[in-house]
């Protein structure tokens, strides 16, 4: 029985070594090389692509992605619990309910992102109704900045936030509550003192899944950020693009990379069971 | 505290299915621009005529389904191989029984995944 486990783990311990160990083991690879002339790699081994991190224009690139990261992740967390509380406690509706929360992924995250786009332009159906209400005379300034990117990210990263809540929400001990409450906590104490604390593996989960992501994400800057907001996402890309610098385009992935592991293991305790 | 719950859902929900719906909506604007000029199935057909986007969408859809097939097999091997383990690296510690999440997404999440590969 063992030696047929282990054959049928095979190909997809196969998979994920071809897959995720060597395309990483490249990255690593060409980090350390030099910049060829027109893209690709050449010798001789170098640890300059790293040094070239320590500028403050890119110093300032990683702090931005950072802020916007850490934003979204509080964002998703603080709105995606309340609404995890609410399926938990729907009864009979749950798997509804919770089929709404995963309908928005029955659709290209791309098509998503252009139905934004279509409601912030400065021609968009935001700004064309509030004009034709009177309310503005000029479109307000909606898409291609900071915000509209937080909002992308919110928006395309919340039920990652919900679902892992919403996993522990459903095996929380009711008993516990019932006790918190019998001994006089009013609900808002049993909410805040009690479920949120045992909530903690779930609220970890969903802090990770959408933080990393997040961080890397260059399509949402892309498309609702304009060329103002560079990320590392958009780093990276342009240095394998545009740039044809991609020694130092995998130099910038191999640390994103280390920054998510070094995360998963911080929170690995916490979100365990979920991760 | 229960009422608010559920109207604060009503508003999460409605910002993660306004924008498509009213994109949907727009699907059938007879104007190219953000103005309302009435129904109009023009953009459908349009969509119909175009060659290069219909052999796209095939491409999209023969992909879609030869990954599935094959992450579909490859994965439940693999599940089977790791089914109630106490400690396996891929799996990873403690994957107890008691671990519902996984009963609960997995299907959605199967069918989210197709619909993903075929979009992307």
């Amino acid at each position: 029985m063992t030696r047929l486990r282990r054959i049928f783990v095979m190909p997809a311990a196969i998979l994920m070594l071809v897959t995720i160990a060597v395309p990483a083991g490249i990255i690593g690879v060409y980090s350390v090389l030099s910049r060829g002339a027109y893209g690709g790699v050449e010798l001789p081994w170098t640890l300059e692509n790293y040094g070239r991190l320590i500028d403050p224009l890119y110093g300032g690139i990683f702090v931005r992605s950072f802020a916007l990261a850490a934003a979204a992740t509080a964002l998703c967390v603080a709105l995606g619990f309340p609404l995890a509380l609410f399926i938990a406690r729907a009864g009979a509706r749950k798997n509804l309910y919770l089929s709404l929360v995963i309908l928005p992924f029955w659709t290209s995250f791309l098509i998503r992102l252009y139905a934004w786009m279509f409601l912030l332009r400065d021609t968009g159906l935001i700004n064309t109704v509030l004009q034709s209400l009177g309310v503005i005379r000029e479109p307000l300034p909606l898409l291609y900045n900071d915000g509209a990117v937080l909002l992308g990210l919110v928006y395309g990263f919340l039920p990652f936030a919900v679902l892992p809540i919403y996993a522990t929400l459903e095996r929380l001990d009711k008993s516990l509550l019932e006790a918190a409450a019998d001994l006089g906590a009013r609900p808002i104490a049993v909410l805040t003192r009690v479920t949120v604390p045992l909530c903690a593996p779930g609220i970890a989960a969903a802090a990770i899944l959408v933080f990393v992501p997040s961080l890397g994400t260059y399509i949402t800057s892309d498309l609702l950020g304009g060329s103002k907001t560079i990320l590392i996402g958009n780093l990276v890309q342009n240095q394998f693009t545009t740039a044809r610098d991609w020694p130092f385009g995998a130099a910038v992935s191999i640390v994103l990379m280390m920054v998510a592991v070094a995360l998963m293991f911080a929170v690995r305790r916490r979100g365990e069971e979920l991760l | 505290m229960k009422r608010g719950l559920a109207a604060y859902a009503i508003g999460i929900y409605g910002f993660l299915h306004l924008p498509l719906l009213i994109l949907a909506i727009f699907s059938v604007n007879a104007s190219r621009f953000t103005a309302w000029q009435g129904f109009s199935l023009h953009w459908y057909q349009a969509m119909f005529a175009d060659r290069d986007l219909l052999e796209s969408a095939g491409n999209s859809l023969a992909i879609a389904v030869a990954s599935t097939a094959l992450s579909t097999v490859i994965g439940t091997l693999a599940a089977y191989a790791l089914w109630k383990r106490a400690s396996n690296w891929l799996a990873g510690r403690r994957s107890s029984p008691e671990c519902r999440c996984s009963r609960c997404f997995s299907g959605r999440f199967a069918m989210s995944t197709f619909v993903w590969e075929c979009t992307r």
